[in-house]
């Protein structure tokens, strides 16, 4: 009996190592695309150009990892301009002047179940 | 069983996570465990750690493409191990060998096509170096048991 115990746990702990094997499988087909975004701070507010020639569905725009911005849509070749005050952290405090912004991402939805990103940061 | 336990967070969940973290972190994200990610949430926390940390230029191609294949068949050797109570016999030797055997049969399957990846050598040899290294530790380890191949 415990040989057989001993024999499920074998079996059971090198079906769990080939499950994590096949998880680095490359299927080939990134399902998040870099985007060609560009972003510049006035000071005031942050300028927003999609350089693709797709739309920025759902775009969530993240300052400094906290301060977030949710439900934007960036369309193909559209520049936007984004007031700081409209970023807020998860308590509800707003993103001031009195911050320096030296992060600034982008996570959007492309359809056909990929994301786009987009990583800047700022010295 | 509390040495078991250090035994495992020691030679089994560290090399994992750190093997888990290669990929995660410098590995090209159309790996499938990048879907899974994206299916529990975690896709963009994921993409902006990449970003930030950017760790692909700070580590050497081997750790990132090599290391990975000793790591899990040692820490799959190890467990083995463990779950056979540390005795390497006629009994357990055969299924310690599982995990280099899978390694090597799976870079005949690339070398083949039969499987998705690219064939490497140096995998090959690592597969055999992780069991080794694995059937090693279980030995130094072994106090209560004497090494005792077939």
């Amino acid at each position: 009996m415990k040989k057989r115990i001993t024999y499920l746990l074998s079996v059971l702990a090198i079906g769990l190592f080939i499950f994590l094997a096949y998880g680095s499988d490359d299927d080939g087909e990134s399902s998040t695309v870099d985007l060609n975004a560009s972003v510049s701070f006035s000071g005031t507010q942050f300028v927003i150009t999609n350089n693709d020639t797709f739309d920025y569905n759902n775009a969530k725009l993240e300052v400094n990892g906290d301060y977030v911005l949710k439900g934007y849509n960036l369309k193909a070749g559209e520049t936007y301009t984004v007031g700081i005050m409209q970023f807020a952290d998860s308590d509800g405090n707003r993103f001031t002047l009195m911050k320096k912004p030296q992060k600034f991402s982008i996570w959007c939805d492309l359809g056909n179940d990929k994301n786009g990103f987009y990583y800047a940061t700022w010295k | 069983m509390k040495r078991t336990i250090v035994h495992i967070i020691l030679f089994v969940l560290t090399p994992i996570i750190f093997g888990g973290l290669i990929y995660l972190l410098t590995r090209p994200d159309s790996l499938l465990m990048f879907d899974w990610l994206k299916k529990i949430g975690l896709a963009e926390n994921i993409a902006i750690i990449r970003s930030e940390l950017r760790i692909n230029d700070l580590l050497q191609n081997w750790v990132i493409y090599n290391s990975p294949a000793w790591i899990w068949t040692f820490s799959l050797t190890v467990l083995l191990g463990i779950i056979w109570n540390y005795k390497i016999n006629k009994d357990s030797l055969t299924i310690l060998l599982i995990p280099s055997f899978l390694g090597v049969l799976s870079e005949i399957f690339q070398k083949t096509e039969f499987i998705n990846g690219t064939f490497d050598f140096i995998d090959l040899f690592l597969y055999l170096i992780g069991g080794i290294s694995g059937l090693l530790i279980i030995k130094s380890i072994n106090y209560k048991h004497k090494f005792n191949v077939i």
